[in-house]
């Protein structure tokens, strides 16, 4: 009944994204453990978390989110995400995690940053 | 006098995980006919599933035996949204999640749904009675 959550790490020179084609929810737990544990064999400084636009999240995939960033901080891993509907983006701001991610609108911002 | 009208729409989801997203397009498309904009629609199907998976998880304990009743009120002013379960309801306080206790391990990461509700929603109320079990009801105003 949900969309299908596809997850796929890529190395870029200066960051690595993590590409979540679907709706995170709580059936993308473990296939985003699994692309971070990845992404995070590249000892990135950036991680993008790179959603394709029409993604959904729920309460669920905030979790996932959160988990995501507790790790990069403690890795010294800044976190930025791109590809989100208007209403993904008033979802992160009334929870809060724009305080501790950065919503770009291209993976030039993510260089550029 | 303005012309005004009541319909009832019910839907009865067996106790599943990923079947919310029946009552998310049912209230999705109660809410398009009645004229809600993208936005208020984008918020609707967030708090139907939320409320509806709370109701499944918590509420029936995923028995797909027991049926989550979800209804849908429309009228000339605002959508009402009913989820009924067989649940005890909220019981004592909950935690209000808090994003900075979060990333600092002091709050399970998850935790969002009643708050988004909350937010998204204009008007939210908890009830339960031993004989009815227990409902969410969610209220969304079309703004004139």
């Amino acid at each position: 009944m949900q969309r299908e959550c596809k997850i796929s790490v890529h190395e870029d020179r200066e960051f690595v994204t993590i590409d979540v084609q679907g709706d995170l929810t709580a059936i993308a737990e473990e296939a985003m453990g699994a692309a971070y544990q990845k992404a995070c064999d590249y000892s990135p400084e950036k991680v993008l978390l790179k959603f394709d636009g029409r993604s959904r999240i729920n309460s669920a995939g905030i979790a996932l989110v959160i988990n995501l960033v507790i790790e990069s901080q403690e890795r010294g891993c800044k976190v930025f995400i791109t590809g989100v509907s208007r209403h993904f983006r008033k979802i992160f701001e009334l929870v809060g995690l724009t305080k501790y991610t950065s919503i770009v609108g291209s993976e030039e911002e993510v260089t550029a940053s | 006098m303005p012309i005004t009208y009541r319909e009832v729409i019910e839907l009865a989801l067996p106790s599943r995980s990923g079947l919310e997203r029946v009552a998310v397009d049912a209230a999705a498309s109660v809410a398009r006919l009645m004229g809600f904009s993208d936005d208020r629609i984008e918020d609707l199907k967030t708090a139907v599933e939320e409320a509806c998976i709370n109701a499944i998880e918590h509420g029936n304990q995923q028995n797909a035996n027991v049926k989550v009743l979800v209804e849908l009120i429309a009228d000339d002013s605002k959508l009402q949204v009913d989820i009924h379960d067989q649940g005890k309801g909220i019981r004592g306080t909950v935690e209000k999640p808090d994003i900075d206790a979060k990333i600092a391990r002091k709050q399970s990461a998850r935790g969002w749904g009643l708050f988004l509700i909350q937010s998204l929603m204009d008007e939210v109320e908890f009830d339960w009675n031993p004989e009815t079990g227990n409902v969410t009801r969610m209220v969304i105003h079309l703004k004139q």
